[in-house]
C-alpha cells in the first residue's frame, strides 16, 4: 500500500511538472505574441491598410499557399471579427480560398455578422479588389455583389458537420455514376481517389485541399477537419486567436514556404 | 623512460577496464532500475491504447552521421523500431502502428525502394524464425501488414503471409504499414460497402477501416503534417512532433509523448463526448 501511495506521488509530481513547463511554455509564447503585437501597433499605428501594405510588402516568397484554413478548435476562441481579419490576411497574401472552421457549427449560425465584419475591414483596408464570398453548405453569401472585382476569395464556413459527410456524399456520387471505377487493386485505388476528391463539395463549390491549416488550441490534438483532404497540409498550432494576427501570419506562411519535399521525393 | 612509459600504458588501459566495468556493474543496471521505476511512475496514470508513429528522418540522420549511404539509415531506423516496440509493450501500450512505407514512396529512387523491399524481407525472415517466433507466441504479439501488398515483390508477399499468423493468441497488436496511404484505406472501406449494397455514410466508412482510432500519433524529424496517414482515425488523437531523427528516437520521448497525452486526455474525453452528443 505504501509503495502504490509513493508510485501515485511520485506520478501526480512528474505530471505536475509537465503542467507546469507546458505553462510556463504557454506563458511565454503569449508574452512573445503581445510583444510582437505591441511592437506592430507602434510601427503601423492602428491603420490596417497600412499593417496590411507592410505585411505583404515584407514578406516575399517564392511559395504562398492557394488556399488556407483556420480551425477554431474550442468553442470560446470562436470570434466572428477575428475570423473575418483572418481571412483577409490570407487574401492579401495571395490565398484564393480560405476555410473558416469550427468543431460546433457557431460560426454558420453567424454568417451576417462575419459578413458585416468582412465588409467593414474591407472599407477601412482599402480591399476593394477583392470579391469576398462566404461559401456555406447552405447557399453563398456576397460581401458586396455590386460591383465586379480583380481577385474572388471563396471563404468556407464549415463545421464538423460537413468534415466527413462530404467524403460519403462524394463516394455515393462516384459510386453510383462510375460504378466500374470503384476498384482498388493495385494503382486502381488512385482513380477512385482522384474521383472522390473532385467530387467533395461544400454546397456547389469543390473543396480542395488546404497547403496550410492553423489551430487555434492549446493542445496540440488533431481536429476533425476534413480527414480527406489534409493529406499534405502543413498544421500550425496557434493557441489564443486574438494573439494572432499579421506578424504571426507570416511566420506561418515564412514556415511553409520553407517546408521542403514530400514523401522524401 | 621506457619503464615509465610502459608503466603509463598499463594504467591507462587498466584505468579503461575499470571505466567499463564500473559502467557494466553500476550504470546499466541502474539505468535499468530508473527505467522500471519510470515506467512504474507513469503507469499511475492512464497509458494510451494505441500509439501510432510516423518514423520520419532515416535519411537524414544517415547524412547527419556520415554514414556515407542513405540505407544505412534505413537499418538505423529498424533497430531503433525494435527498440520502441519493446518501450511501448513495457509501458503497456496494446496496439502500435508504424508508417513503414507509403505508397507515395514508390515514386523514390529505384535502388532505395528495392533496398527497403529487401530489409523488410530480410528482416521478416528473421522474426519468423522459429525461435523468434516462439518468444513472439509466448508474449502474445500479433503481427499484421496493411497496405497494398499486390504492389509488393512476391517474396514480400509470402514473407508477409508467414508472418500474418492469425492462430497466435493475441495481447498486443503491432500494425505495419506498408504500401498503404488512408486514402487507400477509405478507398478500400468505401470499395467494400458498395460491394456488399450498403449505403456508403461516413459511420459505415469508420466501421469498414482497418486500422482503429490512435491515442497518440507520433512523428520524428520536427515535420507537421500527417503524409496520408491515419487521418480518417487520428482525429481528437494528440500529435506529438520531436525534432530528432526517426534512430534517435529514446525511450525519454516515449515518455514525455504519454506524459503530454494523460495532461491532455480529460480536454480529449470532453471533446469525445461533446463530439459523441453533436
Amino acid at each position: 500500500v505504501m509503495l502504490e501511495w509513493l508510485a501515485r506521488v511520485l506520478w501526480a509530481a512528474a505530471s505536475l511538472a509537465v503542467r507546469a513547463y507546458c505553462a510556463v511554455l504557454a506563458v511565454g509564447r503569449e508574452a512573445s505574441r503581445a510583444w510582437v503585437n505591441a511592437r506592430e501597433r507602434a510601427l503601423f499605428g492602428r491603420d490596417p491598410r497600412e499593417a496590411l501594405r507592410r505585411s505583404r510588402e515584407r514578406l516575399a516568397l517564392e511559395k504562398r499557399p492557394a488556399h488556407v484554413a483556420f480551425v477554431f478548435a474550442r468553442p470560446r476562441y470562436v470570434r466572428c471579427e477575428k475570423a473575418a481579419e483572418l481571412a483577409c490576411l490570407a487574401a492579401v497574401h495571395g490565398a484564393r480560398t480560405v476555410t473558416l472552421f469550427d468543431d460546433t457549427g457557431l460560426l454558420k449560425k453567424q454568417i451576417t455578422t462575419i459578413l458585416g465584419h468582412l465588409s467593414t475591414y474591407v472599407k477601412q483596408a482599402d480591399l476593394g479588389c477583392f470579391q469576398f464570398v462566404l461559401n456555406t453548405a447552405n447557399g453563398q453569401h456576397y460581401v458586396d455583389a455590386t460591383e465586379t472585382k480583380s481577385h474572388t476569395v471563396m471563404v468556407h464556413v464549415v463545421s464538423q458537420e460537413e468534415s466527413r459527410r462530404v467524403v460519403a456524399t462524394a463516394a455515393t456520387e462516384v459510386a453510383l455514376q462510375k460504378p466500374r471505377q470503384l476498384e482498388t487493386r493495385g494503382t486502381a485505388y488512385e482513380t477512385l481517389a482522384d474521383d472522390i476528391s473532385d467530387a467533395t463539395r461544400i454546397g456547389s463549390v469543390v473543396f480542395t485541399e488546404p497547403e496550410v491549416v492553423v489551430v487555434f488550441d492549446d493542445y496540440t490534438i488533431i481536429p476533425n477537419f476534413f480527414p480527406w483532404h489534409i493529406r499534405l497540409s502543413e498544421f500550425f498550432w496557434a493557441g489564443r486567436p486574438d494573439r494572432f494576427g499579421a506578424l504571426q501570419l507570416e511566420d506561418v506562411l515564412r514556415g511553409y514556404a520553407h517546408t521542403e519535399k514530400r514523401f522524401g521525393v | 623512460r621506457r619503464r615509465m612509459g610502459l608503466l603509463a600504458a598499463v594504467a591507462r588501459r587498466m584505468l579503461t577496464l575499470v571505466a567499463s566495468a564500473a559502467y557494466l556493474v553500476v550504470v546499466v543496471p541502474a539505468a535499468k532500475v530508473v527505467r522500471l521505476l519510470v515506467i512504474w511512475v507513469l503507469s499511475q496514470g492512464a497509458i494510451p491504447r494505441h500509439v501510432a508513429f510516423i518514423m520520419d528522418g532515416n535519411r537524414r540522420f544517415a547524412r547527419k552521421k556520415h554514414m556515407g549511404s542513405v540505407t544505412k539509415g534505413h537499418s538505423a531506423g529498424f533497430s531503433s523500431l525494435q527498440m520502441v516496440m519493446k518501450n511501448c509493450f513495457d509501458l503497456g501500450v496494446k496496439e502500435l502502428t508504424v508508417y513503414g512505407f507509403s505508397l507515395e514512396n514508390f515514386k523514390r529512387k529505384e535502388e532505395e525502394v528495392q533496398f527497403l523491399m529487401k530489409l523488410a524481407e530480410d528482416k521478416l525472415r528473421v522474426i519468423t524464425s522459429p525461435e523468434n517466433r516462439k518468444a513472439a507466441e509466448q508474449n502474445g504479439v500479433l503481427i499484421k501488414f496493411i497496405g497494398a501488398k499486390e504492389l509488393l515483390p512476391k517474396s514480400l508477399q509470402e514473407c508477409i503471409s508467414v508472418a500474418e499468423d492469425e492462430s497466435s493468441p493475441k495481447l498486443v497488436e503491432m500494425n505495419v504499414c506498408f504500401a498503404y496511404t488512408s486514402r487507400w484505406e477509405i478507398a478500400v472501406a468505401v470499395e467494400q460497402i458498395a460491394k456488399e449494397g450498403g449505403n456508403i455514410t461516413s459511420e459505415a466508412i469508420s466501421k469498414k477501416l482497418q486500422l482503429s482510432p490512435p491515442d497518440i500519433l507520433v512523428r520524428t524529424s520536427g515535420e507537421h503534417r500527417f503524409s496520408d496517414f491515419l487521418l480518417w482515425q487520428g482525429a481528437q488523437s494528440v500529435f506529438m512532433v520531436h525534432d530528432i531523427f526517426w534512430p534517435e528516437y529514446s525511450f525519454w520521448n516515449l515518455v514525455s509523448a504519454i506524459l503530454y497525452y494523460q495532461w491532455a486526455l480529460p480536454e480529449i474525453s470532453r471533446r469525445k463526448a461533446v463530439n459523441m452528443n453533436a
